[in-house]
């Protein structure tokens, strides 16, 4: 894991999509689904082109699990309509489906050690034996499985247990790959490789992946389209750096972004020329020209990575150090304000070597480098006022 | 975990309800290998000095014991002993079948309804000998008195609530994606409960099948009312050597006992670790 | 000099049937009122060593001290270390009051006692409000914090936290990060946090201690490890994303060094790495390690790699761009105005200061480099 050299990923050249691909893999329409009294989705809708690779992003709870299984076929919705490579998906088989699922809770066969977890699609349709070792030996020799292919589940780690359910699920070819949080039990280091040993083979191998994740991270890093999810609703269709650039509104803006955006109560003033905030005025950015705030106020939006800190207190606008919190190589510096004026928090990032000399309650100056990366909410409904 | 040693007066405590326990079986087996001499002797013997087996034998041979100079017993225990295997093995054959599939039934494909497991429990509710008596009336209507077939009805009807709550239990604690992948492998539903459901909760068959056949085998309320002439079972036989004899035959009937507990104590052991779940099933939330 | 809080003197755990030890032989000082992070991945030994501290499993060998005191034979419960597990085993059948009571009422403390110790942590915890909810009706964070105060009511010494962040969602973990930083600066705790997340260990803790393989690798001050990792193993677990590590040979060659990973070849000059120059005949199995950060895009003629885009990660202000060299994997963080698009041709500059090195054989950063 410490080396950057390759790995070769084996070649699967035993199936061949000898059908012509529909354009969507999947479209939902206007879905609708209620458990008991809740209602788990409303109304919701959204397509995923083959051969691309689709991240359903939201908190939990958000309804990303129940979309998954929506399409799988295992709850059929109250209203609306699936349709799966072109064709109306109601009253389908999931087993007739042509997709492959990863379940949040891995559901692995707890009687069957990882070889036949993994073989276990293949064994059933009836290939040959020496063919299924062949596939099952290549596939877990990419997701670093091999020494557990002859240990039952229960003797796994969690991580090892859920490449043996990515396994599962890779070793066949299937029109659509259904994965619900595939990575989430994996460490840190061993995420980010496998997350990029993902994004490789659809790539390679023209997969449609939809992936549900609570983690924008990942969502960035692999999506080409990111539904955002929220209770129940679809909230934003975009790419990633749209919906990082221009969330839709307030509550997409603090999911999307670690730290979190800073969220200043602004005014618009000087006859539309400037906007005053707790912190202090700045000049209001052409972008913002004309926004229907209510009254003049809106929310505005400052992600801690477009602000900088200032080689010294009097320049940019200045606020109170009163927190340093090292994150590697740069750290978050918490501002606020002096004691007796208007209440404000920030946020920003700034060089660690830089943030040690620092010391808490110390004024600090922080410029704004480019003032058209500045969002602006409604401040009752949270709609981003800028779209 | 370490075990604290008991304390003395713990260990008093513990020895006394172990001998309220265990005295009575041990008494029970003592006199079933007493010859009849033994049986009402004063003082009471604890262990025979000749231990035999003669009482045993009168079960299935009536006259045996008469080389002892008792009068011998009304009646064989062969049918009895025959009768109660067959109540019960194939009773509990059908409940669990029937108790698994609606198990499955109802933890996989029925939504919503929470009342769902307290219906099908309070079949359980009914204290038998309060619903004796209708039973006769309507089995003697459907021809079903004194036959097998009856028995084994009402043994089923009784104890299916209790095999599909706890098979239930089983099956829930089953992830229902287990089977969901197996679906996706390529499985049809039927197949993916048969071959991947029942497989998995096999210890939860097992355990069920015990409890259930415990159940019926030391039935006794419903035998007695059901059985005439043609039918019998252990605790009806017992019954009978009791009214027959005004209670005299010791060894005989001690013999019979230790021949009813015996397949309990076998079940017994085999499903220890289970008893402790099937008295509180339901109690915990899963 | 004062007594260290908690010393692990050579210890080590060995498994029956196992050829490797588990522990092996680690080595572990910390100071009074430190916080100090045990990272590494799973299977490195890290949860092993904590079972040990605590008291859940006895060391094969070596000692455990506390305050100066071996501590190996005295039973868990008499330690007075605090541990909150990964799932905060809360008892949800219980109120948050009776949860944070549960360890005192054990011990038989009188009533009064346990009523201030409750209410003082409460509010500690910022959860006096929530005294009477039932723990069923609680949040992740509101779990862990009654997790926490349930160790903390108890008074431990040292506390233990095991993956404290893994079960939060991404806004509850920066919250709960301030929130144990704040803690432990407001009753000055000796904290130690076991992770296999580089990120938690660096912003929770003031020192790290990385472990591989049942060994720790390198102690040392958060800072100091992630701008100056004296292992290659080190260098290559920390930073998102690690450091690049290209394993190859560098040798003498006219006024510089030559360095070659398999096709790769390219020259050095003299203060590359601040690495001295090696002597005539001395070529060096070395690894060479390069941060993301350090690199910049560039026309692919003019830069020390050049090699096609394989892949692009955005990540909202910047790109982590992984381009193919040839026969390894580079990774660069670029702004995202300047991401390229993938199969497109980009050389990488790099600035020669910036390269470290470390030995080939033994991973420890080599001894030449002396910035």
């Amino acid at each position: 894991m410490t080396s950057t050299n390759k790995n070769h990923i084996p070649e699967d050249s035993w199936d061949v999509r000898d059908q012509p691909a529909a354009a969507l893999a999947l479209d939902m329409a206007a879905v609708c689904k209620r458990f008991g009294g809740k209602t788990a989705l409303n109304q919701v809708s959204f397509t995923v082109p083959t051969g691309s690779l689709t991240v359903i992003l939201g908190p939990a709870g958000a309804g990303k699990t129940t979309t998954l299984r929506m399409a799988a076929g295992f709850d059929a919705p109250d209203q609306g309509g699936i349709a799966l490579h072109g064709v109306n998906a109601e009253g389908v088989e999931p087993k007739d489906r042509d997709i492959a699922m990863i379940f949040d809770n891995l559901a692995l066969y707890p009687n069957k050690n990882g070889f036949e977890n993994i073989a276990s699609p293949l064994a059933i349709r009836g290939l040959p034996r020496k063919e299924i070792q062949e596939r099952v030996a290549a596939l877990a020799e990419t997701l670093h499985i091999a020494h557990v292919l002859n240990r039952l589940p229960k003797t796994m780690s969690g991580g090892e247990r859920q490449r043996v359910a990515l396994g599962r699920a890779l070793i066949r070819s299937r029109r659509l790959y259904l994965l619900d949080e595939p990575l989430s039990s994996l460490d840190a280091q061993l995420r980010i490789e496998l997350r990029a040993e993902l994004k490789r083979l659809q790539r390679e191998r023209g997969y449609t992946f939809l992936m549900a994740t609570p983690d924008f991270n990942e969502a960035m890093a692999l999506a080409d389209t990111v539904i955002m999810l929220r209770e129940g609703r679809v909230v934003q269709v975009s790419t990633p750096q749209e919906l990082y650039d221009a969330p839709v509104d307030r509550e997409t803006a603090l999911f999307v972004g670690s730290p979190q955006i800073n969220l200043l109560r602004a005014a618009i003033t000087g006859e539309g020329s400037a906007i005053e905030t707790a912190w202090g005025t700045l000049p209001l950015p052409p972008h913002m020209r004309g926004i229907a705030a209510a009254n003049g106020e809106f929310e505005l939006g400052l992600r801690p990575e477009d602000l900088e800190l200032a080689p010294d207190a009097r320049t940019g606008l200045s606020a109170l150090l009163v927190d340093v919190e090292p994150l590697g190589l740069k750290s978050v510096l918490t501002v606020e304000n002096a004691p007796g004026k208007a209440a404000f928090r920030l946020r920003l990032l700034t060089g660690s070597s830089h943030a040690r000399a620092l010391e808490l309650g110390q004024p600090v100056g922080i410029t704004l480098p480019d003032a058209g990366r500045l969002l602006a909410f409604d401040v009752q409904s949270g709609r981003s006022l800028l779209l | 975990m370490q075990r604290k040693p008991l304390t003395l007066v713990q260990t008093i405590l513990m020895a006394m309800a172990l001998m309220v326990v265990l005295f009575p079986i041990f008494w029970i087996v003592m006199t079933s290998i007493k010859p009849p001499t033994d049986w009402n002797a004063s003082p009471a013997i604890w262990v025979p000095s000749k231990p035999t087996f003669v009482n045993f034998k009168t079960l299935f041979d009536p006259d045996a014991i008469r080389e002892y100079g008792v009068g011998g017993v009304s009646q064989s225990a062969t049918k009895a002993v025959l009768g109660s295997v067959l109540a019960s093995v194939v009773s509990t054959c059908i409940s669990v079948i029937i108790g698994l599939f609606s198990a499955i039934g109802i933890s996989r494909y029925a939504n919503g309804s929470k009342a769902t497991p307290l219906i099908i429990l309070s079949g359980r509710m009914f204290p038998p000998a309060a619903i004796a008596v209708p039973f006769v009336i309507m089995f003697s209507a459907l021809n079903l008195i004194d036959s097998y077939s009856g028995l084994i009805a009402i043994y089923v009807a009784v104890t299916l609530p209790f095999s599909t709550w706890m098979l239930k239990s089983f099956v829930d604690d089953l992830p229902r994606e287990v089977e969901e992948a197996a679906m996706l492998d390529g499985r049809s539903r039927i197949m993916a409960h048969l071959t991947v459901t029942i497989p998995l909760i096999k210890g939860g068959l097992f355990a069920t099948s015990m409890f259930v056949f415990i159940l019926n085998w030391s039935e006794f309320m419903f035998a007695l009312v059901l059985s005439y002439s043609n039918i019998s079972t252990i605790p009806v036989q017992l019954a009978k050597y009791v009214t027959a004899t005004a209670g005299t035959l010791y060894g005989v009937q001690a013999a019979l006992a230790v021949l009813a507990m015996l397949p309990l104590v076998i079940v017994g052991y085999f499903i220890q670790s289970h008893l402790a779940r099937g008295m509180t099933f339901g109690a915990i939330k899963q | 000099m004062s007594m260290p809080k908690l010393e692990l003197v050579n210890l080590t755990k060995q498994y029956d049937n196992a050829d490797v030890n588990a522990v092996d032989g680690i080595n572990l000082t910390i100071d009074a009122g430190q916080t100090l992070a045990l990272l590494g991945s799973s299977g490195c030994g890290k949860s092993t060593t904590l079972n040990m501290i605590v008291g859940l499993e006895r060391p094969t060998s070596g000692d455990i001290r506390i305050d100066g005191v071996s501590v190996v034979d005295v039973p868990a419960g008499r330690r007075n270390v605090g541990l909150v597990f990964q799932d905060y085993a809360v008892f949800t059948s219980m109120t948050v009051r009776e949860n944070l009571a549960f360890g005192l009422e054990v011990r038989k403390t009188p009533k009064a006692e346990i009523q201030r110790a409750v209410e003082k942590v409460a509010e500690l915890l910022g959860m006096s409000d929530k005294l009477r909810v039932s723990a069923r009706e609680l949040g992740g964070s509101e779990l862990q914090r009654v997790a926490i105060g349930r160790t903390l009511v108890t008074r431990p010494s040292i506390l233990l936290l095991d993956e404290p962040l893994s079960n939060l969602e991404t806004a509850a973990r920066l919250a709960m990060r301030q929130e144990l930083r704040r803690l432990q600066r407001d009753i000055g705790l000796t904290i130690i946090y076991v992770t296999h997340d580089q990120v938690e260990a660096i912003s929770l803790a003031d020192r790290i201690a990385v472990m591989n393989g049942g060994h720790i690798l390198q102690t040392a001050e958060t800072h100091e490890m992630c701008e100056r990792p004296s292992h290659v193993f080190v260098a290559g677990f920390l930073g998102s994303p690690p450091m690049n590590l290209l394993r190859g040979t560098l040798e003498p060659a006219g006024n510089g060094h030559l360095f070659h990973a398999g096709p790769l070849r390219f020259a050095l000059p003299h203060t590359a790495g601040g690495a001295e120059p090696l002597a005539a005949d001395g070529a060096r199995n070395m690894v060479l390690g390069i941060r993301p950060e350090d690199m910049a895009l560039c026309p692919a003629d003019q830069g020390l790699f050049a090699g096609a885009v394989a892949l692009v990660e955005p990540r909202g202000h910047e790109s982590v761009v992984t381009v193919d060299v040839g026969d390894a994997y580079i990774k660069v963080v670029t702004p995202m105005r300047n991401a390229p698009g993938e199969d497109e041709t980009v050389g990488l500059a790099v600035r020669a200061e910036s390269l470290v090195f470390f030995d080939g054989e033994t991973g420890q950063r080599s001894a030449h480099l002396h910035s």
